[in-house]
């Protein structure tokens, strides 16, 4: 029954990879599948990281089984260079590299299975589309990525790749969690995972059904608000989702929905805008793809439709609310052609329709309307051409390529992109990479207009623009892993909201908020991971060094009694950031530990001492099952980090909120 | 009484343990299905005794106190850890070497002709054959096939070698290969030899009327014209007269290549790819697939 539903949804690849026929001999595949695992699993890192043409950091299965994250931001605190920080309006907004997202979570595209998801109206994406159980890896792209994904892969790209089958046959497992939530670690438990996947595989068929629930309850705080209330805070995010994701030879399908539920911290970190309400996101994506190799190279076409809902609460009963809702429609041709002499072509073009579909004020007790922001039924075109000529022969491997995008309501755009690497052994790999990216505005930051003129979008923006250079050195000599970057990043043309006079469709606004194309800046900075795995222990460091530039400095005017300041990118972000995690295997017993040091940051107005933040798991293993009881937030303090959007008196704001305690038992089969 | 004896044993030895009691020599496999139950049958019956055996893939396993010879089916089992002093021997393990060390002897049985009998066996196979192409991709195999190049010339054959780092350099490799080349020889390399470019090395073969010759029974059935290599099943006899010469005291070299040495024709993919063998060919072949 199983075997005939999938059928049913590949029914059209598997028409036309029917040809392909049955191995001969199930045997002779057997035993090459086991002997190529043992010999990709003795590279402590996998071959593609040391010759990918960008520079890549994996987080793979064993990473998050072995250091016990709980979801996909917290894995990706592990690599140099990115954090996972909160505005004021959104949790979990991943940052590379110190160029700060704004009011949305835009600049970093978010990808399941190679699969870009953000939301039509707002540009933003989600790394809670999925839990951290149905993940087998992350795969993070750091610095501009255009030339591979199109827009919003600004200053990186997250693909998040889902649980695979391991061989033949059926696998699967359950977990579940019980936590202390928001008593901390001395409330009573409370459910904080539920989740479950299912994996299938007989030769070039396989599927994998995977769902996931997932409670964060952080800790009650007292946290006082922008028109300094007093609030008994209470932050959490709670996230459901199912994934599907099978193939059947050169065909894929993916399918992805989710619901998320967050507590707000208001439109404007006030009680009586919102703050302490629930916000909900959801989203539903699908995806198919079908690739063929003839003997010349690959083509492939896809499809893919991505719909997304955030609501909002506006007010303090949480009655009005913003419902924003958009969705994408994108197909893609993609080919790659080998050519004489070790060169290779690979070309694409790509449509995309995107839809925002509202941005709706409302009243939930009546459904009556109280604004559309003038984004009701917002349509846009994005054509796109891209081709990368490559040359990998013996130790040096060549790329150079572009897209041209072109957008119906921004413009458009060219990027380009050109790497070099050298792999004198199998165990060192030298690249130099330069690349450019850019971000389209979103309908949000280009139309956006309420009834009482709060924040005005603006037409004739441009999209952002980022360059950067960088050099990275990658070594392994078992069980020791080495990769070293240094950068030299510049961000151009970025879509900032400021405070001013300001003129559209030739009426003239006095001292609005408004979205404009602010000055430039840049940043020098190195990244260091360090890795050392044998079978029964394995650790990691990661050092962040970044210096950035003071192009884009601006004047904050003063706020009530509070002094006017001065702000730029740079001025929020840590001079070095540090992570670092160890895991030891005792017989059945093992034990992890990770730590996290954001370092002294400044706020608007004064400074933010160096924040720790550490976890400490121990564990019980035994055949199938496994138990662990980790403590979250060691050091039950106040884990804070500058408050970079709304500039006014609140100055920082929590992203841990104190010590909770955790149980998770996993069975697989 | 046999069987009370044998119900107690297996009630007393740890999870993991498949047969027979404690001994000096224990093998251990990557899973005791498939190539590697074959050859596991076949060393066996080479030694004429039941040999205690441990299967990776139903878990962690403990050597029996007194264990001095371990023989390894599969790398995993060949890389797994092994208490100083051991003595290992390896087979059905392609691409994977275990490092030298002064803790752990270890022998390696090679699935791959000798040099000099892989580069004879393909001057019978191809007597026009004079510059032959060698593919890989696992980067353990690199000293390996330098040896294979080294010893050609003795047979008037130049090799260049071509290791193909990831899949999608092959194509170019193969392309790039074409006018120079008569034939290519791919050696049983797991990272290689993978579905996709079976098919793929299948088609440019035909396509080019360029033959293309494998080393184990499984690339042939797959679709390279021949292969020339030792049999899941003589690997585990070889492995078998290795600890033989072993436990008489002698020392095993690091690596051991199998004597028999099956030769399999694949007529179909010939006759498709219009690729003919020479006379002799088809009567020393063990096998002429149809």
């Amino acid at each position: 029954m199983k075997f005939r539903l999938f059928m049913a949804l590949m029914l059209t690849g598997a028409v036309q990879a029917g040809a392909s026929g049955r191995a001969v001999s199930d045997d002779f595949w057997d035993f090459m599948g086991e002997e190529a695992k043992t010999l990709t699993v003795a590279s402590p890192s996998p071959e593609s990281v040391f010759s990918s043409v960008s520079n890549v950091v994996v987080i793979d299965r064993a990473d998050i089984v072995r250091y016990n994250y709980s979801s996909v931001s917290e894995a990706l605190q592990s690599v140099p260079g990115l954090s996972v920080i909160r505005t004021y309006l959104m949790h979990r907004v991943p940052t590379a590299r110190g160029a700060l997202q704004e009011h949305y979570a835009n600049k970093i595209l978010v990808m399941i299975n190679n699969v870009p998801m953000w939301h039509a109206m707002t540009g933003e994406g989600d790394l809670d589309r999925v839990g951290i159980d149905s993940v087998q890896r992350i795969e993070v792209l750091l610095g501009p990525a255009s030339v591979l994904y199109g827009s919003n892969a600004l200053t990186g790209a997250v693909n998040i790749v889902l649980r695979e089958p391991r061989q033949d046959g059926e696998q699967g497992g359950v977990s579940g969690g019980l936590s202390s939530g928001h008593g901390g670690y001395s409330g009573r438990l409370e459910i904080s995972q539920a989740s479950g996947y299912y994996a299938w595989k007989e030769g070039e068929t396989s599927y994998t059904v995977a769902a996931n629930s997932r409670s964060d309850l952080q800790p009650t705080l007292v946290f006082e608000d922008e028109s300094g209330s007093t609030l008994s805070l209470k932050e959490y995010v709670d996230n459901r989702s199912l994934s599907f994701s099978g193939r059947h030879g050169g065909a894929k399908v993916l399918l992805n929905a989710y619901r998320g539920n967050q507590n707000y911290l208001g439109n404007s970190l006030t009680r009586a805008s919102g703050a302490l309400e629930n916000e909900v996101r959801e989203g539903v994506a699908g995806h198919y793809s079908y690739t063929e190799e003839p003997a010349w190279g690959q083509v492939k076409y896809s499809g893919s439709y991505d719909w997304q809902r955030r609501n909002i609460p506006r007010d303090a009963a949480g009655d009005l609310r913003s419902d924003i809702v958009g969705s994408r429609l994108s197909g893609k041709l993609e080919a790659l052609v080998h050519l004489p002499a070790y060169f290779t072509l690979e070309s694409g073009a790509g449509l995309e329709y995107r839809y925002g579909q509202r941005y709706q004020n409302y009243y939930n007790s009546t459904g009556e309307t109280e604004s559309d922001n003038g984004l009701s039924r917002h349509k846009s075109r994005e054509d796109s051409f891209y081709a990368q000529l490559g040359r990998e022969e013996g130790d040096w491997k060549l790329l150079a390529g572009g897209r041209y995008t072109k957008d119906s309501n921004a413009g458009d755009n060219l990027s380009g992109r050109a790497s070099a690497i050298y792999m004198p052994d199998d165990h060192n790999s030298i690249k130099a990479i330069f690349s450019q990216s850019f971000r389209t505005p979103t309908p949000f930051e280009q139309y956006f207009i309420t009834s009482t003129v709060t924040v005005l979008g603006n037409p004739d923006l441009k999209p952002e623009r980022t360059e950067s250079w960088e050099l990275a050195w990658l070594s392994s000599h078992e069980p020791f892993f080495l990769h070293v970057t240094g950068y030299y990043a510049s961000y151009m043309d970025t879509i900032y909201r400021a405070r001013g006079n300001f003129t559209r469709d030739g009426v003239a606004y006095t001292d609005k908020n408004y979205y404009y194309n602010a000055p430039g800046y840049h940043a020098t900075g190195v990244e260091v991971r360090a890795r050392y795995e044998t079978r029964n222990s394995r650790a990691f460091l990661s050092f962040e060094r970044l210096r950035g530039s003071r192009d884009d400095e601006r004047v904050v005017p003063a706020s009530g009694s509070l002094p006017a300041s001065t702000s730029w990118n740079f001025k929020y972000w840590p001079r070095y950031n540090l992570s670092g995690g160890l895991a030891q295997s005792f017989g059945r017993f093992f034990a992890m530990g990770n730590f996290n040091l954001f370092g002294e940051s400044r706020t608007l107005r004064g400074r933010l001492p160096a924040q720790f933040w550490a976890d400490l798991s121990v564990g019980y293993r035994a055949g199938s099952y496994r138990h662990t009881l980790a403590v979250r937030d060691l050091t039950d303090r106040v884990v804070r980090i500058p408050e970079y959007v709304r500039l006014r008196s609140v100055e920082n704001l929590p992203l841990y909120t104190g010590r909770r305690l955790e149980y998770t038992f996993d069975y697989r089969f | 009484m046999t069987y009370f004896a044998a119900i107690l044993l297996l009630l007393l030895v740890p999870a993991g343990l498949q047969a027979g009691p404690p001994a000096a020599t224990v093998a251990v496999m990557s899973s005791d299905r498939g190539a590697y139950r074959e050859a596991f049958s076949a060393f066996q019956a080479e030694m004429d005794s039941e040999v205690m055996y441990f299967d990776l893939s139903k878990g962690r396993f403990k050597l029996p106190a007194g264990t001095r010879r371990v023989v390894a089916f599969g790398s995993r089992a060949a890389s797994m850890y092994y208490p100083p002093g051991t003595d290992l021997i390896y087979c059905l393990a392609p691409g994977f070497f275990r490092p030298v060390s002064a803790k752990i002897r270890a022998a390696k049985v090679s699935m791959r002709p000798a040099p000099g009998r892989l580069l004879s066996g393909l001057r019978n196979l191809h007597p026009g054959l004079k510059r032959l192409n060698i593919l890989w991709s696992a980067g353990n195999y690199t000293e390996h096939m330098r040896a294979i190049r080294d010893a050609a010339g003795a047979y008037g054959i130049e090799v260049t070698l071509t290791r193909v780092r990831r899949a999608s350099q092959l194509p170019s490799a193969l392309r790039s290969a074409l006018e120079k080349q008569d034939a290519f020889w791919i050696p049983p390399d797991p990272l290689l030899v993978t579905r996709a470019n079976l098919r793929l090395l299948r088609d440019f073969s035909c396509g080019n009327s360029m033959p293309i010759y494998s080393s184990t029974r499984g690339m042939a059935e797959e679709g390279t014209v021949a292969s020339l290599g030792a049999s899941f099943r003589a690997s585990g006899k070889t492995a078998a007269k290795l600890l033989r010469s072993l436990i008489d005291g002698k020392t095993p070299p690091e690596m051991v290549y199998s004597q028999e040495i099956d030769l399999i024709l694949n007529a179909g993919v010939a006759r498709r790819c219009g690729i003919a063998f020479p006379p002799g060919a088809r009567k020393s072949a063990a096998y002429i697939l149809p």
